[in-house]
């Protein structure tokens, strides 16, 4: 036999590769020859191999799916929304006093455009109406001329689909 | 991203689950804090290449595991119910019935205590070194390695009482 017995430990560090090269090769001859050390050895090896056979537990079917439900997609243009917010908002306060003159014609408008925006952007109609009013709210706010109006509410149009289906994602 | 990330999920998804799951003991807890652990993996993925690193993940689910433990510990203290030894029931267990070995295993991990648990899952199943784990769970490599060697010792006890032959 070649020398004393390893203290337990030290087979462990050798079994689990925790162990420098001379001290391995001192054990590698030592359990070539110690039938009792080597059996200690066989059994821990069994023991872990039995638990990385038995030990994992699979993530259960569908976790992908829920997790998808979880997350919320980010925007790049997370940190404009208070802009936009904030301009909305001022076209709303300073253009208010048209409301009152030209609300029959607005409403006439939205009522003929609604279903044709919500069906051409597969949204639902309460989305259809947000984006008709802030829109209109953007135009009000730019101000007279035809062009400048219709780029607005393209982009109008745009950002606020963009933002409410989330799809700036990076 | 999305596609990129949805496969970091795949590969990694097991991993989260068996370590959150061997730490609550409860596989619901474990899905969910599994979940979460993805969640914010998806808020600093563009952080790395490819996705966080497997320990930063395993340290999320780690640090996530020993909030809720806490937390559970307090509801318990608050509520007056019975405190347990600090070892989870890893019942919920899905190996067949006729694996008697699979059973035995159980029983071995559930003799542990759950810091004891992790850190089997983590150098046995996970592969991952006495370093990383020292990293990840803030315990000196000593500690770990000793820990370790008190489970492996413990778990053969168990495993041959159980009548399996080693």
């Amino acid at each position: 036999m070649s020398g004393l017995h390893p203290d337990e430990m030290t087979l462990h560090d050798y079994l689990f590769g925790e162990l420098e090269s001379e001290d391995k090769a001192h054990i590698e001859a030592h359990l070539a020859d110690c039938r009792q050390c080597a059996a200690q050895a066989r059994e821990m090896l069994a023991c872990v191999e039995l638990v990385k056979m038995w030990g994992r537990r699979p993530a259960p079917a569908g976790f992908l799916r829920e997790l998808r439900g979880k997350l919320v997609p980010r925007t790049n243009l997370l940190p404009l929304r208070p802009v936009l917010v904030a301009w909305l908002g001022a076209a709303v306060a300073f253009r208010v006093w048209e409301m009152a003159g030209r609300l029959t014609e607005v409403w006439g408008a939205i009522g003929i455009l609604l279903p044709k925006v919500a069906e051409a952007l597969s949204i639902s109609a309460t989305d259809a109406i947000g984006i008709v009013a802030e829109v209109l709210a953007g135009q009000w706010l730019v101000g007279t001329g035809t062009l400048g109006q219709l780029a607005v509410a393209i982009i109008g149009v745009q950002l606020m689909v963009g933002l409410r289906k989330g799809v700036w994602v990076k | 991203m999305q596609r990129e990330f949805e496969e970091y999920v795949l590969k990694n998804q097991d991993m989260v689950f068996n370590i959150a799951w061997h730490m609550t003991g409860n596989p619901d807890e474990a899905k969910d804090i599994a979940q979460e652990s993805f969640i914010r993996a998806y808020q600093h993925f563009q952080e790395f290449s490819g996705g966080p690193p497997r320990a930063w993940l395993c340290t999320v689910t780690i640090n996530l595991c020993r909030d809720w433990l806490r937390k559970k510990a307090r509801r318990e203290a608050i509520g007056h119910l019975a405190g347990g030894s600090g070892t989870a029931s890893l019942t919920g267990c899905t190996v067949p019935d006729d694996a008697i070995a699979g059973i035995a295993v159980e029983k071995a991990l559930s003799a542990l205590d759950r810091e004891s648990r992790l850190l089997v899952v983590l150098f046995h199943i996970e592969g991952f070194s006495l370093r990383e784990i020292s990293e990840m769970t803030g315990w000196s490599i000593s500690l770990v390695k000793n820990r370790l060697f008190r489970a492996r010792k413990k778990m053969r006890n168990v495993l041959l009482e159980e009548g399996i032959e080693l």
